[in-house]
């Protein structure tokens, strides 16, 4: 077996209203990132209440998560980016470290 | 200034603009026209609070103005005693404490009797002791002329405010001190860039450049305007700084001095200004499948940036032109280093001068001598604090002669203080007077309804109806159904017009899909018509003629050369359309031929089917393409060879195909073939797999089917007893001539026509397997039950029937029964209708003229109001039929079916919640607004609309996009027609239910706490008691729990 | 001696540079009335002044430059008047631009008794605008238009009779001026078309900035009495006056 070499990078999860997905996945695209993962029906609890994951008609009142895997100098910048928004709106943001073992998938 | 943006700085501005842009309603373009709240973007606000800040956001008015509330008090419609009860209560929070004013009874009597739009008008030098003089009839005593701090204090809040205000652009500053016209011609030019990049199709020569964006094509085009190049060097320099429009903004704000602190609020007010266009550009760019959007993408960052720029523009050619000031702070010296100037300035230019005065200002603010400015500056405020003190004096004076002599006593008797503190609580009450008025107004209605909304004593006979109709909830069906029900044996039901099937659909002889649902969804399934008999017809000879005069009203040099020729032709179209409008299009749609029997296909394709059907069309493409690009044709080509051709294009064979063997071609020329036929022909693995998807979309599944049509019966409480024709009646509108029409469409259809989704559930009740699928769930429908699918059209009233040739033949029997009671009902309903549309005519009463009155309406090209559409609507009842029965409610109500003892865990109740009824409540604000204030949140007159690029109406030839609705659907004879309240909606189920369903939908939860619809829940195990929502808390009013429904209440409006 | 006089009849009958003094004595009357009564007195004075100086002794007024200078006045004054909100001071200034035009009859040699008619076209409007003004200043404080909004709704009345004069001022077909307009046009050579069409432009510029001011808006302000059926139906009767006897008069030059 070949050695695995492993990458450092920084993980960003984002918990945020369903209703503002393109506006959050836009930013991010034009931030440059190169993918991201989009998880729905997630439900929670937080400063505004509770939110239940399921709604037959209704895509914009659910929460979802992003999560995307960045080169550490995208960090400060895509933090800037939502800061406006998180101003107004529920949500979270969590960075973390994490390693990658392809890095091409998540950086130049 | 840093022009270089870090990628921080540039998300973060695109976030600023993504923030300040959520107040702004979404503006759909009119062909689907969306009832939509225009107050969306501040819907988690209590009703009450958000009305003050997006009042105050798009500059409008959230309430009638008194007069209006009084002449509904004068007609009975408002509740004298809850009104005294806000008095009351606001009395007791302010507690102003004055001697000798019974403040109770002057609060009363300014809303009883004030004539006056407003009592406090706003001042700018009221205070106690000129009020006094004032009253005293005493000349003014020589006052100390206002010290610069006040002065200071008064100009920073009209002109350089920090809280939400008007005047916070550069440019508008500008405009108040200069009197320069920077803001209306930004609009102008910014508005003629909109309409030039996002035509759909309206102008016959397109903008160059448009895929590119907005920003980079506007400012190609910018570059060789000649209406910009006449505003000279500065945008050339501005524009030849090549930045992406995030850049563009910030470099502005810099240039201008705004404090990056209030970048925020800056956005929100410049994105505000324009409120229909940005409504629309917010739309288009979050839009799925919007082909215009993918075309020419554009969003609201372009928006603002070229706003910004030719802002920016005009501020430097005008800090040239007029040596006035060319940013913020040098805004703020000038207003600091000569306030009196400032001041006067500002009241000429604001147009808030007293009239004697404004020559003279004007005169000297043109030979600007700074000591003569002073001077007169000081002489003019002398003069407005005294017309202000006798103006407010003077209504004072006359709100205590209608209250009584004692209130003149304490008016005479009150301190300079109190006199203050009066005109500041009764401001105060005015600001919240409108709030009052609608919830006293609502009172007497919620009262109303109560009486008359009970369950009817007897039980009805569980005798098999002839017929069951399901209707759109919208409120033009309810006098159908009333006096359908009156004609005999049918039972009726109230049902979202889509059905419940969210469809898009593929219309004969249309190439885009159209969504048939409600607009918060977005549809899965496609479904396709087809024509029943698969004969391609020959295009009648008129209808071919008409296609080449279409074509020639677009050319550009037609004009010249067709009128002559040609004109006649239309000439006879204009008479005929004007005076004989019926005739004329029946006609008209004679020559064009009728539109073949057609099919929808409901069933989802099986795999095999798909993947046959593909191969078909892969097949067809690789003829085509040998004969375009090898020049062979069909009868030179055999099956094998296709086969082979095709596994190779699929990557699934490889090696020279027999073909080229045969025909001499060399290696090269065939790779070329291969890759041709995989890139222009699609004939390839990956198109192959998407095509199956799509295909894939085709239809509904067995149990999708099953699912619909289980959940629209139970839900709607018919789960037995079934009669020989079930009906669903979609419902639509007929208009010529109305950008409007698709607002007087089916809602809940996404502005369309309800009759495809009534197709499809029809064809999917009258399955025999989802039949059997349904006695297994529990609900039994007999052999002899049959689906009929139909459309309602609100403008004449008719229900027309469709899918008859597939009517089993024992139903023939009882069909000319059938279609003779919906043309009874048709008639009365016309009736009923045309009384209100056509006061004065006596004929109009008559059925039978009623009716040919309302068709000859709906074809007229030159009525501006062929029905009154959602007008005056107001209730939603969610409950049985045995609620309203019989009971006239005018046409004022949403009526959704429902049975709680069907729905043991609330899904169904969900449902109905979550969608009818929050688009019933975005009907219901949008007529509110609209009504409030015809002229900012509705469109104002039809009269001078004007069809900006197929999507919306400009008034006059250049204006902001029109939102709302216009004067003509909500104004009779000046007045009002529609009554702007919230609507009242009525829940028949029991309370704990209730509250445990709203609980677990928070957007319904947080509407119905927020105060934006009114709720009432009629709770059938506690004996029918109304709880009524009131200020976060269930009451049980005081007239429920009675079992007889009063006779007294019924036929009173 | 005759340029002393000359001089003086141009202070009444306006002609730039002397148009001055005709401005600042309207200017400086009281009322609107006392205005009005010097806009329709002044001309007629100055016209009866010019008479009694013989043509012989001015040769200046007959010349081509005099045409020049009385084209010059018309197109200043109505270039002033594009700006300005005033009804008073709008209307003082396209009578002075109107008025002006009466000189070219005596430069033509057509007769003093067609300038006294003639100069009545451009004063009786303007005297009418000029007495309106007051009326308005005495209601609501001021004749400053577009301050808040178009008065039409507010006042009806006062706004149709201002309307209608100042659509007089501005040589509208079937008031006077407009005829006269045509004479002048008609007694001068081709060439001078170009002038006075341009100053038609201009008058014509001049009063839409006008009647946009005063007619269109929604109206903010205070609320004030209109004009009562007396005054009004004096107005219209004026006005129809000017129109039957335009009719009629224009018909007695063309020979009808």
């Amino acid at each position: 077996m070949s050695e695995l070499r492993l990458h450092a990078l920084k993980k960003i999860e984002i918990v945020l209203e369903g209703a503002h997905r393109d506006f959050a996945t836009d930013l991010l695209d034009r931030a440059g990132v190169k993918g991201y993962t989009v998880l729905g029906d997630v439900s929670g609890k937080g400063s505004h209440g509770t939110y239940s994951s399921h709604l037959m008609f209704n895509g914009d009142d659910v929460l979802i998560m992003i999560v995307v895997a960045v080169p550490e100098e995208l960090v400060p910048p895509i933090l800037e980016g939502f800061t406006p928004f998180f101003d107004k709106h529920p949500g979270v943001m969590f960075f973390s470290d994490i390693q990658v073992s392809r890095l091409v998938k998540f950086a130049d | 200034m840093d022009r270089d943006l870090t990628l921080g700085d540039r998300l973060k501005v695109r976030s600023m603009v993504y923030v300040a842009s959520e107040p702004i309603p979404r503006f759909w373009p009119m062909r689907t026209f969306i009832h939509h709240n225009p107050l969306f973007g501040l819907e988690h606000l209590p009703f009450d609070r958000a009305v003050e800040q997006g009042t105050a956001l798009f500059h409008g008015r959230g309430y009638l103005p008194r007069r209006a509330y009084q002449r509904y008090r004068a007609e009975g419609k408002v509740d004298d005693r809850a009104l005294g009860r806000y008095v009351r209560a606001f009395v007791e929070r302010e507690d102003p404490r004055l001697a000798g004013i019974d403040l109770e009874a002057w609060l009363w009597s300014v809303l009883v009797s004030a004539d006056r739009e407003e009592i406090c008008p706003r001042s700018d030098w009221l205070d106690g002791s000129s009020l006094r003089d004032a009253l005293d009839d005493r000349s003014p005593s020589s006052r100390p002329s206002p010290t610069e701090e006040q002065l200071a204090a008064l100009l920073r809040e009209r002109i350089l405010p920090e809280r939400m205000s008007r005047h916070r652009s550069v440019y508008s500053q500008l405009d108040l001190l200069f009197g320069t016209r920077l803001a209306a011609t930004l609009d102008d030019l910014l508005i003629k860039s909109c309409l030039d990049f996002f035509d759909e199709g309206q102008s016959v020569w397109q903008a160059p450049g448009r895929e590119h964006g907005f920003y980079r094509s506007w400012k190609e085009v910018a570059r060789r305007n000649l209406r910009f190049l006449l505003h000279g060097r500065d945008l050339a320099a501005v524009l030849a700084s090549d930045q992406e429009p995030e850049a563009m903004i910030a470099h502005t704000l810099v240039t201008l001095e705004v404090p990056e602190s209030s970048w925020q609020d800056y956005i929100l007010h410049e994105l505000t200004h324009l409120h229909g266009w940005a409504g629309f550009i917010r739309f288009r760019s979050q839009a799925h499948h919007y082909y215009w959007a993918e075309r020419y993408p554009a969003d609201l960052t372009d928006f603002l940036a070229v706003r910004m720029v030719i802002g920016l523009t005009l501020v430097q050619e005008a800090a040239r032109r007029h040596r006035c000031p060319g940013d913020s702070d040098a805004i703020a010296a000038f207003v600091a280093a000569s306030p009196f100037e400032a001041y006067l300035r500002a009241e000429l230019y604001g147009g808030s001068i007293l009239a004697g005065w404004a020559q003279r200002a004007d005169a000297a603010i043109g030979r600007s001598r700074r000591r003569e400015l002073g001077g007169l500056a000081v002489d003019y405020i002398a003069a407005k604090r005294r017309d202000e003190a006798m103006r407010q004096a003077g209504i004072l004076a006359d709100l205590a002669r209608s209250v009584g002599p004692e209130a003149e006593v304490g008016l005479r008797d009150l301190s300079e203080r109190d006199l203050e503190r009066l005109v500041e609580v009764l401001r105060t009450w005015e600001s919240q007077e409108g709030y009052a008025w609608l919830r006293a107004t609502e009172a007497h209605y919620i009262d109303d309804v109560i009486d008359r909304v009970r369950p009817s004593g007897s039980p009805r006979a569980d005798r098999r109806p002839f017929a069951q109709a399901f209707f759109c909830i919208d409120v033009r069906s309810e006098p159908l159904r009333r006096h359908l029900e009156a004609l005999g044996d049918y039972q009726t039901f109230g049902m979202a017009g889509f059905f419940g099937v969210p469809i898009g659909f593929l219309e004969y002889g249309n190439g885009s899909e159209q969504p048939l649902c409600p607009a918060i969804m977005s549809p899965k399934s496609l479904i396709v018509e087809i024509p029943a008999d698969l004969v391609l017809e020959e295009e009648p000879l008129y209808g071919a003629l008409s296609h080449v005069f279409q074509d020639l009203e677009h050319s550009v040099l037609a004009p010249f050369v067709a009128v002559e020729a040609v004109g006649l032709l239309f000439g006879l179209g204009l008479i005929g359309k004007t005076v004989w409008p019926v005739r004329y299009h029946r006609t008209y749609g004679r020559l064009h031929g009728k539109k073949p029997l057609t099919r929808l296909l409901v069933d989802k394709l099986t795999p095999e089917q798909a993947d046959s059907l593909v191969r078909a069309v892969q097949r067809a493409m690789i003829v085509r393409a040998l004969r375009s690009e090898l020049g062979l044709g069909r009868h030179q080509i055999t099956d094998a060879d296709v086969r082979e051709l095709r596994e190779i294009a699929l990557g699934n064979a490889a090696g020279p195909p027999s073909l080229t063997v045969q025909l001499g071609l060399s290696a090269e020329d065939e790779a070329v073939f291969v890759e041709k036929l995989r890139t222009v022909y699609r004939v390839d693995r990956h198109e192959a797999s998407l095509q199956m998807e799509r295909l894939g979309r085709l239809g509904f599944s067995l149990e999708e089917q099953v699912q619909y049509v289980h959940r629209a019966l139970v839900s709607c409480g018919l789960v037995r007893n079934f009669s020989r024709f079930v009906l669903m009646v979609g419902h639509e509108s007929l208009s010529r001539n109305n950008p409007y029409e698709s607002a007087l469409d089916c809602g809940a259809a996404g502005g369309g026509h309800g009759l495809p989704n009534a197709r499809v559930i029809c064809a999917m009740a009258n399955k025999a397997e989802v039949r059997l699928r349904l006695r297994e769930l529990g609900v039994v429908v007999p052999d002899d039950t049959w689906f009929v699918p139909g459309a309602h059209n609100t403008t004449t009233d008719e229900v027309t029937l469709h899918d008859l040739d597939l009517l089993p033949t024992r139903h023939l029997l009882y069909l000319e029964r059938l279609q003779n009671g919906l043309a009874a009902a048709t008639k009365r309903t016309a009736a009923e209708r045309m009384a209100t549309l056509e006061t004065g005519q006596r004929h109009d009463r008559e059925p039978g003229k009623a009716a040919a009155m309302a068709l000859r309406r709906a074809n007229d090209w030159s009525q501006v109001r062929p029905e009154w559409g959602l007008c005056r609507n107001l209730y939603a009842v969610v409950g049985g039929r045995h609620l309203t029965e019989g009971v006239d409610l005018e046409g004022r109500v949403f009526l959704l079916s429902y049975d709680h003892r069907l729905d043991p865990d609330g899904r169904f109740l969900e449902n109905l919640l979550a969608a009818p009824v929050v688009v019933g409540e975005w009907i219901n604000l949008e007529h509110y607004f609209s009504t409030v204030d015809v002229h900012r949140f509705g469109s104002g007159s039809k009269v001078y609309h004007n069809v900006a690029g197929r999507f919306g109406v400009m008034t006059g030839n250049q204006s902001d996009l029109r939102t709302g609705l216009p004067l003509q659907t909500l104004y009779r004879d000046g007045q009002p027609y529609h009554e702007p309240l919230r609507l009242i909606s009525l829940v028949e189920a029991p309370l704990p239910f209730v509250l445990d369903v709203v609980g677990r939908l928070p957007k319904v939860k947080s509407l119905v706490m927020g105060g934006w619809i009114r709720v009432i829940v009629l709770d059938p195990d506690d004996g029918y008691k109304a709880f009524v929502l009131e200020e976060g808390e269930f009451v049980v009013h005081p007239r429920s729990g009675l079992t007889e429904r009063s006779t007294v209440m019924e036929g009173v409006s | 001696m005759e340029w002393l006089e000359l001089v003086l009849v141009g202070m009444l009958l306006p002609v730039f540079p002397a148009s001055v003094v005709f401005n600042a004595v309207i200017r400086w009357t009281p009322t609107g009335w006392g205005k009005a009564a010097a806009m329709i007195l002044l001309p007629e004075v100055g016209v009866a002044l010019l008479s009694s100086i013989s043509s012989a002794r001015v040769p200046l007024v007959h010349s081509r430059g005099w045409i020049v200078l009385v084209a010059f006045s018309a197109l200043l004054y109505a270039f002033r008047a594009i700006s300005v909100r005033e009804i008073s001071i709008w209307a003082r200034l396209m009578a002075t631009s109107g008025l002006g035009l009466v000189w070219i009859f005596e430069a033509t040699h057509r007769g003093r008794d067609v300038m006294a008619v003639a100069v009545l076209a451009w004063s009786v409007p303007a005297a009418l605008l000029l007495v309106l003004a007051g009326l308005l200043t005495e209601r609501s404080g001021g004749a400053y238009l577009g301050l808040q909004g178009g008065l039409a709704r507010v006042v009806p009345r006062i706004s149709s009779l201002a309307t209608l004069s100042a659509l007089a001022l501005v040589a509208t077909p079937l008031f006077p001026s407009f005829f006269a307009l045509l004479h002048v046009i008609g007694v001068l050579r081709l060439f001078w078309l170009w002038p006075l069409l341009l100053v038609l432009l201009v008058w014509g510029w001049s009063l839409g900035g006008f009647l946009q001011q005063l007619l269109f808006g929604s109206y903010s302000g205070e609320r004030f009495p209109d004009l009562g059926t007396l005054a009004t139906s004096s107005g219209a009767v004026v006005l129809s006056l000017l129109v039957v006897s335009a009719v009629v008069w224009s018909g007695a030059w063309i020979g009808i």
